[in-house]
């Protein structure tokens, strides 16, 4: 169950989403909300979901990203 | 005391779902409820009863095709509510860039964005058509389209990709997945089968299965045209800029 690519894939996920959650600046924080997406992805890809691998690439990686960037951009970019 | 409060029923909560957790049944067993009757079913049967190679594509518009159809009535709805919130936008004034900057990208990255897009169009097209036997499907191929249009504008701008999605074109497409969902449901019910079985009553079972894979394609088509054009709407919104608003109000 705990392959060596399991374990960096699962701590990158812990990274990406503590970055996401904490970091000042909120473009990082979007940016690292979409490469916790890519991570969890490859880690759907590995749980044999191809389906929700490209759900979850698409929409969040994208999808939201975009939404998201939009949004900071119209309001502010730092955290107060 | 309002913290301690806090704390306690948020430890009380915690405490009831790891209890919940515990009294799960072991995952991935063999002898779990949900391996024991309705999946072995669908992988033994699937292909043949929902005629999709792809199981989760066949549970998604054959076995739970009700449900899909009612995810795509909700996706409709929650486009209404971000349009009533935010506006809908039809016409553009003021600045072209998601940052409210008049500066344009660099060739270089225009120019590979046209490029990392074109194949993102094409990928988006072969997910939504092989959707039936292959990963993928409407949702993900839709939200693909809606992907590419979104980094176009973030790289282009805003003036030179509304006009190649207009508003009036938007509106049409919002709305294919569930008309596609009732003109496929329709015709087997005018034809004398029930709503949305995949079937026409009188044809011989070689051309059911040709009917079959292509009803299965006009609803893949249609939801995913009409994911992708929620998702270019719901984005176009977001970057209405507050001086189209206003300019709109006055007039």
């Amino acid at each position: 169950m705990l392959q060596p690519l399991n374990i960096v894939l699962l701590i990158l996920l812990f990274v990406t989403a503590l970055t996401a959650c904490f970091h000042r600046n909120l473009l990082v924080a979007v940016i690292m909300l979409s490469a916790f997406s890519l991570v969890m992805g490859a880690m759907w890809v590995m749980l044999r979901a191809p389906d929700l691998a490209l759900a979850e690439v698409v929409a969040v990686g994208v999808i939201t990203t975009t939404f998201f960037i939009a949004s900071v951009f119209r309001t502010q970019r730092r955290e107060e | 005391m309002r913290k301690i409060l806090a704390i306690l029923f948020v430890s009380a909560l915690a405490a009831l779902l790891i209890y919940t957790v515990a009294l799960l049944p072991p995952m991935g067993d063999s002898d779990n409820p949900t391996n024991q009757h309705i999946a072995p079913r669908y992988l033994e049967r699937g292909p043949e009863e929902a005629g999709t190679g792809n199981i989760v594509a066949g549970v998604l518009l054959n076995y739970r095709g009700y449900d899909t159809m009612a995810e795509v009535a909700v996706l409709s709805a929650a486009l209404a509510g971000v349009f009533a919130v935010l506006g809908r936008g039809k016409k553009r004034i003021g600045t072209t860039f998601i940052d409210g900057s008049g500066v344009e990208f660099s060739v270089v990255s225009r120019i590979a964005v046209i490029l990392l897009v074109s194949f993102i169009m094409l990928l988006s097209i072969q997910v939504i058509l092989q959707g039936t036997n292959m990963p993928g499907g409407g949702f993900q191929g839709g939200a693909a389209i809606g992907a590419g249009v979104m980094i176009s504008t973030l790289a282009l701008g805003f003036g030179r990709t509304q006009h190649r999605v207009p508003y009036s074109l938007r509106a049409i497409l919002e709305s294919t997945g569930i008309l596609a969902f009732f003109v496929v449901g329709t015709i087997g019910v005018v034809s004398g089968a029930n709503f949305l079985t995949y079937t026409l009553p009188g044809v011989s079972a070689q051309a059911q299965a040709i009917v079959r894979a292509a009803m299965l394609i006009i609803v893949e088509i249609g939801i995913g045209v009409m994911v992708g054009a929620v998702a270019t709407s719901v984005f176009f919104a977001l970057l209405r800029d507050k001086e189209a608003d206003d300019v709109e109000r006055a007039a």
